[in-house]
């Protein structure tokens, strides 16, 4: 690095692998952080100071630009370590974002040094297109904060609406009720309850086996998304095993599941319903 | 040399727009005087040279309002209470009317203008991020987190998906939705928000930053951008985590590095960002590439005969780029696309022909499947967006033909532009409205500047009335465009509806497809209607049979009256291990016209609800019910298959 090196390049080279590290050491916040200026940030703004003069591409434009490029970088990256045969993991796509707002910078500072890689000057159009538009924002008004604070807020009243009517919306209850073999254990079946009811419930599980009714009985009190699974011997010559969930106040069968008993001579395949 | 004669022109039509700047009094004056700005005749200029004045924060402000009184809309919706249409329809006039009215601001500085395109942009996304904000809701969606989810789970391209056979072949979304997500720990649904988000910021810069190049102003970009939104596919379609939703920007992207490239300085540069552009296009989606290439070589055979007037390079070069690199992803990569869209396209083209022949009655316009009716007021809305691109066009071919004919690039526009009335007859029947609707993001493209540059080379804008008129003109077109992108019931959340694509999801059927999951394990060959196999592929992960994956008519069997030969054949060949049956299905009709899948039905649409009969038929013995929610049961129809010959 000599004297002629900018400090934008240099800072841009330095902060990609501190943040490729952040996303991988750090969790929360921070690593959201860290993660989304490698991605959409730092990998991109390397790369427009690479390509463009600071003439050329001013304030918003390179902003966009940056981003834009943060997308393809995603892209091609990911295409290339696939073909490279690296998995898709934190670990390489934070080197390769890394390496990429790396190879930007030093471009940038090899062609700011009057390299034949040199940057031409901004043409007259685009000098006048980047007219009025810097990286320096003119100080807004009060007024003109007081309204860009007003939107802020009506956005995130906005999100905070919409998250929370979702959450509100009437819904229909239900009731979930299954039964599955165990494979482990051919004279076992597992029967499992999970209640989206509005309130707190009792059920009555009765299990029948070959046409015998209750076989096995129980009953069960269950608050809103709380489930109970229970495994349940049956006779081993069962081969219909049925079972019935009563639910509170209503008098016939609320859920009906029914389980069959295979012919298959390996326990783990006797029963039926296991994937 | 060469750019000297094109740059020259550019740069004295900004110099005229300049001069025109300080010589006008207009509305932003007062607004400027309202925002505490001291504005006299000599700082006008220099008071409106510098950013983030006078009307941009005004339309920030309008877009959060619009967005608040969409999501009270919304609130209500789901609630079943208050005037929710009206809310929706309010709050979309404002961020509508607050964007227009500052974009036709004659002394807006270019800065302004580009900044109100991306606001509004990312506002409209916004309405589509609003309407769902916890998770993916549409059909599209669905098809493409699986394969986003199949990537996180394995760390590898290219993985079976039986909801969309093709998207693993095309995962620049994923790819992109994946790296934020590893790298920011943020769940996929997050992750896909924000990168589409930023996605949309590029797309608002790269559109508008084209038609500056093309129309040599920024006062036609910001108008042509504006009405490049309205398009019916703009707010929601191209909003969904969905391929083209990222593809689109990315060919904005690409034909403003052509253009640029065109203009002469940076070449180095912008000839990186577009082979870069280019590569990212062509693995992200088919039809995006294509159509981007289409238009760049129909713009380079157009420079062959403007070429010599106006000394710009032709863009032979970035248009067989384009076509190389598309073309060959199809053929030594995705090789299923052509499978894919030509059975569509052929379709689309046959359904016209039968139409033209009296052999096919029309699509009924406003309806849907199970006969819900738009509103009056949005069948106006849409058929008035529909009347004033048509008026207008006239009227902006001949002011690009008198004007801009010695751009390639806008001539190609016009031709482009020139498609859409041809575009309006696919729309009378089902499959040509569904291409008409998806060709609608790319002929917006050249609609957009042939009506923008009918609008600011007539010098309509400027005066109050104008303005006022064209603001009303603008608002129906966006109006129009939503409406004709997407009906009622699905802009709208509410209670559970039949085969109602993002109004079908709910929880009970979500809670059974995690039920798969947890229970019986991932990849088991499940067979479903339309929206639970959507759940199951996704929230499942389960092998959710369909007959585009699978080769199998999957819907005779789910519909089927009862279990024969037939049926116990389908069984087989599609070696399908469970059926889950939803029995809501027997209550109505499918308001998108499909129970299962397309085609299910040979002519028209279902007349009457699916039988509870039919959905009854694997109540058998020998077939377990291995689960029961109310409305849901799973079947475990293995047995059934042994039985079979």
């Amino acid at each position: 690095v000599t004297d002629n090196v900018k400090a934008g390049p240099l800072i841009t080279a330095i902060a990609c692998p501190i943040a490729a590290l952040l996303c991988l050491a750090t969790t929360g916040p921070v690593r959201f952080a860290a993660g989304a200026i490698l991605a959409l940030g730092l990998s991109g703004y390397g790369w427009t100071g690479a390509l463009f003069p600071a003439g050329a591409l001013r304030g918003i434009d390179r902003v966009a630009l940056t981003a834009g490029i943060g997308l393809v970088v995603a892209v091609i990256t990911g295409i290339g370590l696939s073909v490279l045969g690296f998995k898709l993991e934190a670990q390489w796509f934070a080197v390769a974002f890394a390496l990429s707002g790396v190879a930007g910078s030093v471009l940038e500072a090899l062609r700011s040094q009057g390299t034949s890689l040199r940057i031409p000057r901004p043409s007259p159009l685009e000098a006048l297109r980047s007219q009025g538009s810097s990286l320096r924002i003119p100080r807004p008004s009060p007024l003109e904060l007081l309204v860009l604070g007003v939107a802020a807020i009506a956005l995130a009243a906005a999100g905070q609406l919409a998250t929370v009517a979702v959450a509100a919306q009437p819904r229909p209850a239900f009731t979930q009720f299954w039964i599955v073999g165990v494979p482990e254990d051919p004279e076992t079946v597992r029967v499992g309850v999970l209640s989206m009811e509005h309130t707190s419930t009792k059920f009555r599980i009765e299990i029948n086996v070959d046409g015998r009714i209750g076989v096995w009985v129980s009953e069960v009190s269950l608050a809103p998304d709380e489930q109970r699974i229970t495994d349940v011997k049956i006779p081993v010559n069962g081969r219909t095993i049925e079972a019935n969930l009563y639910a509170d106040g209503i008098g016939k069968p609320y859920r009906h599941v029914v389980l069959y008993r295979a012919t298959a001579s390996a326990p783990s395949e006797q029963w039926r319903g296991r994937g | 040399m060469r750019h000297l004669a094109i740059t020259h022109l550019v740069v004295n039509r900004y110099a005229q727009a300049i001069g025109r700047l300080r010589g006008e009094r207009s509305m932003s004056m007062w607004v400027l005087r309202l925002f505490g700005r001291r504005v006299d005749n000599r700082s006008k200029a220099s008071e409106l040279a510098a950013p983030l004045i006078g009307w941009l924060p005004v339309t920030v402000l309008g877009v959060a309002v619009g967005l608040v009184m969409i999501a009270l809309a919304y609130s209500a919706a789901r609630a079943g209470s208050g005037p929710s249409d009206f809310l929706y329809w309010l709050g979309i006039m404002v961020m509508i009317v607050s964007g227009i009215f500052a974009l036709l601001e004659p002394t807006l500085t270019r800065t302004e203008r580009l900044a109100i395109v991306v606001v509004l942009a990312l506002g409209f996304y916004l309405v589509k991020v609003l309407l769902e904000p916890t998770a993916f809701t549409f059909l599209d969606e669905f098809q493409h987190l699986r394969t986003t989810n199949d990537i996180l789970g394995t760390g590898r391209l290219f993985t079976d998906n039986p909801l969309l056979p093709v998207s693993p072949l095309y995962p620049g979304l994923e790819l992109a939705t994946v790296s934020f997500s590893q790298l920011t720990g943020l769940p996929v649904f997050y992750s896909g928000v924000v990168i589409l988000g930023a996605a949309r910021l590029l797309f608002g810069w790269a559109v508008f930053s084209f038609y500056e190049s093309v129309g040599a102003s920024s006062s036609v970009a910001g108008v042509a951008s504006l009405i490049y939104m309205s398009n019916p596919g703009f707010m929601f379609f191209d909003s969904q985590f969905a391929y083209e939703s990222f593809a689109l920007p990315l060919g904005a992207l690409v034909l403003l590095s052509v253009a640029r490239r065109e203009e002469g300085g940076q070449r180095m540069g912008w000839t990186a960002i577009l082979i870069a552009a280019v590569a990212a296009l062509a693995v992200t989606h088919h039809v995006t590439a294509l159509m981007i290439s289409a238009f760049l070589l129909m713009w380079a055979a157009i420079s062959v005969f403007v070429r010599r007037e106006t000394q710009a390079q032709s863009p032979l070069g970035p248009a067989f780029l384009m076509l190389v690199a598309s073309v060959g992803w199809a053929v030594y990569v995705a090789t299923s696309a052509v499978g894919y869209l030509a059975p569509h396209l052929v379709r689309a083209l046959t359904d016209v022909l039968d139409l033209v022949g009296g052999a096919l009655p029309g699509r009924e316009l406003f309806r849907s499947g199970a006969g819900l009716d738009a509103p009056v007021y949005e069948r106006i809305a849409a058929l008035g967006s529909v009347a004033l691109i048509l008026a207008a066009l006239p009227f902006g071919m001949w002011s690009i033909w008198t004007r801009h004919r010695r751009s390639a690039a806008a001539v190609a526009l016009a031709a482009v532009a020139a498609l859409y009335p041809a575009s309006l007859a696919l729309r009378v029947t089902p499959r040509g409205a569904e291409i008409a609707a998806r060709a609608s993001e790319f002929l917006y493209l050249g609609v957009g500047f042939v009506v923008a540059v009918a609008i600011i080379e007539f010098r309509v804008v400027g005066r109050w009335t104008a303005r006022a008129l064209l603001t009303a003109a603008g608002a129906v077109l966006v109006a129009g465009g939503l409406v004709i992108g997407l009906p009622q019931w699905a802009r709208m959340p509410g209670p559970y509806l039949v085969g109602a694509d993002p109004r079908s999801i709910e929880p009970e059927g979500i809670r059974a497809a995690e039920w798969t999951l947890q229970w019986l394990g991932t990849d088991n060959r499940i067979l479903a209607d339309r929206t639970n196999r959507l759940l199951l592929g996704t929230y499942g992960q389960q092998h959710a049979i369909s007959s585009a994956a699978d080769r199998v008519p999957v819907a005779a069997l789910y519909l089927a009256p009862s279990i024969g030969p037939k049926e116990l054949e389908i069984l087989r060949v599609g070696r399908i291990q469970f059926v889950l049956i939803d029995r809501r299905l027997s209550s109505a009709l499918p308001i998108v016209g499909v129970y299962v899948e397309r085609g299910e039905v040979a002519q028209g649409a279902h007349l009457e609800p699916v039988s509870a009969e039919a959905l009854g038929k694997f109540e058998r013995p020998g077939v377990g019910r291995l689960f029961d929610s109310g409305d849901i049961q799973i079947y475990d129809v293995q047995s059934l298959l042994q039985a079979s010959p």
